[in-house]
């Protein structure tokens, strides 16, 4: 009960953002939902509907975030309640069907549920987590000066990915609400919304309301993934998660139905389809990679399945092999390892189930079982092949473990739902069958109850409570040219276990989005009592040092050794601000 | 002395500390950090260890006292040379740090542009960190 408590205090205490947010979501849902009736008609019942306009939400947001950042028409937000205000008046005629059938309710149940759970998360941090949130801060605070000019400074010196920060950038300007809250509510609502996609997916497959709903519960609660990406702050990379589902399932309508469609209609589809993939893309550029993944499977199976539909089941059993042998050698690489911690090491139970339901999807749906088999041995190898046509990048590979350990859900939770209906068909009776729902939805949930926590995770806090207030006395006290050196470590992030760069390790990675100071990384091994490193600090022109509470913080004993180089401006049990005086 | 603390929610109304040591009382100013809703900190003059403090929070609307307890600071380490640390006492308000000097003679609240990026350096020696932390307690 706690995690719910907690949800609702929050709900009640950022009540005006999350209406805020909450509007958005309806309203971008409404939109994508008109334009699914307007494509599909009949052919798509309501919770189908529902569900794809769910994961499709962010899809007219986006466009309209990016109208209002080169229009700079601040009133656009307000606009988004006549959404729902217009889907009301068209209920009034009477003739309509019952706006919610049993599964679309089961839906907006599951949704206002998890809502409260998801939202828990904000009730223990004030700023989201890890480094990369720092960045994604940094960004969204300056899209909100509306400087195109800094914009595409930014883009030329260091490239991101924008979708979810114009996104935020909207909603916070709107809702005139603090950058960091917006980033973290934003994340958690983006969060809940992702396994809709898979409902869909499912639901469409295998016309089984059961085994979409099972494939929702997967995907939201079977791993620990997607929603610890959250901890690591990768809420790009989240959002294009639920995108690419989404723009898969539009590109399965459309190359279904397209074919009786007016001109007009397909223009409508195919731009429809067009835009949403080029706003994956902008939301994160590794989904260009996961999307071309998807669709060279399906072209392949398809193919294969037209020409020698007897070899199918050979190459099947090859890429399953394939994909094995791949996992087994990932297991002995160090820096990728982690990868199967939420699948293999943390919810074993959970996986070996969907294991074993892949054998029932195998039998009853092999096309779509084939694809996503395929789908997981081409993300692996992705992590494997590298990609040297981008010079500054060397050791840069098709996929990182991150993201592949972000994305893995995905194809698992289909083969998951599509193994329940598998199992529905193979089951004569009734009785069995109810059985084999509760039980495989019993082991998600016991499986969730001690492995997916709610909370943000000790692995990725960055900053404490010291650290907060440091930062914002250091933000009234330094000049506002001082240059601050803050701990950092090595990444790495490939099979080619070299370091990536360097990332922030402690709070101080949030002195320049918060206070607008420079900052400068220094390895946080840094020997600050040698002579050496004072030069390269004096050489640097580094007139202050940042000590963090959290994470791996400088050695804050050698700086104190050193009275004549470093003057203490503020101590704390452990965060620290010192001015660097050994300079000539 | 730097007072850092932990407000009950978010309808706490602006204050500021007021620290009487026997006859003389100090006013510390409050501002509440806007990225951390519950957090503000305080920062005036030192205090010395050892000898009972009394702590009020003063509303800056109509000064009626928000808060008040009695502390020491009771401990004191000194890790290297003559560092400040001690053990924050039960209970809230909770001084956590020790502002030792005034830093540089420029000062200005005003918010600069927030398009200066962090300069990427060659760190020094290398030190070996997956990311991200693969642990997931």
């Amino acid at each position: 009960m706690t995690p719910w408590l907690d949800g609702l205090t929050v709900l009640v205490n950022e009540g005006r953002l999350t209406a805020a947010i909450l509007l958005a979501v309806i309203a971008g849902q409404g939109l994508v939902s008109f334009l699914l009736r307007v494509l599909f008609g009949e052919r798509l019942i309501p919770a189908e509907r529902l569900a794809l306009s769910l994961t499709g939400w962010t899809f007219p947001l986006l466009f309209l975030s990016l109208l209002w950042y080169f229009t700079g028409l601040d009133w656009l937000f307000w606009i988004l309640p006549a959404v729902p205000i217009l889907f009301l008046l068209s209920r009034l005629r009477t003739d309509l069907k019952p706006a919610l059938p049993l599964t679309s309710l089961f839906l907006l149940l599951f949704f206002f549920l998890t809502l409260p759970l998801r939202l828990a998360y904000l009730s223990q941090t004030d700023l989201p987590l890890y480094f990369d949130s720092a960045q994604h801060y940094l960004i969204i605070k300056t899209l909100l000066l509306k400087n195109q000019s800094l914009l595409w400074g930014w883009l030329g010196a260091s490239y991101y990915h924008f979708g979810f920060h114009f996104l935020a950038a909207f909603i916070a300007n709107a809702a005139a609400a603090e950058i960091a809250r917006v980033m973290l509510i934003l994340g958690q609502v983006i969060l809940l919304l992702i396994p809709f996609s898979v409902f869909f997916l499912v639901r469409q497959q295998t016309d089984s309301d059961m085994a979409g709903g099972f494939a929702l519960l997967l995907a939201a609660f079977g791993w620990y993934m997607p929603a610890h990406a959250v901890n690591w702050g990768k809420y790009p990379a989240l959002m294009s998660l639920g995108l690419i589902p989404f723009v898969l399932s539009l590109a399965s309508l459309i190359h279904r139905h397209a074919g009786g469609f007016s001109v007009t209609k397909r223009r409508l589809a195919y731009g429809m389809l067009g835009a949403s993939i080029l706003l994956t893309i902008l939301t994160h550029s590794r989904s260009a990679v996961v999307l071309g993944i998807i669709l060279l499977a399906w072209a392949g199976v398809t193919r294969l399945e037209k020409d020698a539909p007897r070899a199918a089941p050979l190459v099947f059993f090859l890429a399953a092999a394939a994909t094995i042998l791949q996992a087994a050698f990932l297991l002995k690489q160090d820096v990728l390892k982690p990868l199967f911690d939420p699948y293999l090491f943390k919810s074993a139970a959970v996986t070996a189930m969907v294991l074993l339901l892949a054998v029932f999807a195998w039998k009853a749906y092999p096309h779509l079982t084939f694809i996503s088999v395929l789908t997981v041995a081409a993300m692996l190898g992705g992590m494997l092949l590298p990609v040297t046509i981008l010079p500054p990048y060397p050791n840069l590979t098709l996929l990182d473990r991150p993201y592949v350990e972000m994305a893995l859900w995905l194809p698992l939770s289909l083969l998951g739902g599509l193994g329940l209906a598998g199992v529905q068909k193979a089951l004569k009776r009734r009785w069995l069958w109810n059985a084999a729902v509760l039980l495989a939805g019993a082991v998600i949930v016991v499986n969730a109850s001690f492995t997916h926590r709610l909370y943000p995770s000790e692995c990725c806090v960055l900053v404490g409570r010291d650290d907060a207030a440091a930062i914002a006395w250091l933000d009234a006290n330094l000049p506002l040219d001082a240059t601050v050196g803050i701990a950092s470590s090595l990444l790495r992030l490939t099979s080619a276990d070299v370091a990536e760069g360097e990332a922030g390790a402690d709070a101080g990675i949030w002195i320049t989005p918060l206070t607008g100071r420079t900052t400068v990384l220094l390895s946080n091994a840094s020997a600050f009592d040698k002579e050496s490193t004072l030069k390269e600090i004096c050489k640097l022109r580094v007139g202050y040092l940042f000590v963090g509470e959290r994470g791996q913080p400088f050695h804050s004993a050698a700086l104190l050794s050193r009275p004549a180089w470093y003057k203490p401006l503020l101590l704390m049990p452990r965060t620290g601000v010192y001015e660097v005086i050994g300079c000539d | 002395m730097f007072v850092n603390i932990l407000l009950p929610d978010l309808s706490f109304p602006a204050f500021s500390l007021v620290i009487s040591r026997g006859d003389v009382e100090n006013s510390y100013v409050c501002q509440r950090v806007s990225y951390a809703l519950n957090t503000a900190y305080c920062a005036g003059p030192k205090q010395p260890p050892g000898e009972p403090l009394t702590l009020r929070l003063i509303s800056n609307k109509d000064q009626t006292v928000l808060a008040e307890g009695n502390l020491s600071i009771i401990g004191l380490a000194f890790p290297t040379l003559g560092v400040a640390l001690y053990t924050p006492p039960p209970g809230a308000p909770t001084p956590t740090g020790t502002e030792l000097s005034s830093p540089a003679a420029s000062f200005s609240t005003a918010f600069p542009s927030p398009s200066v990026l962090p300069t990427r350096t060659k760190p020094l020696p290398p030190y070996p960190n997956p990311y991200p932390n693969p642990s997931y307690p």
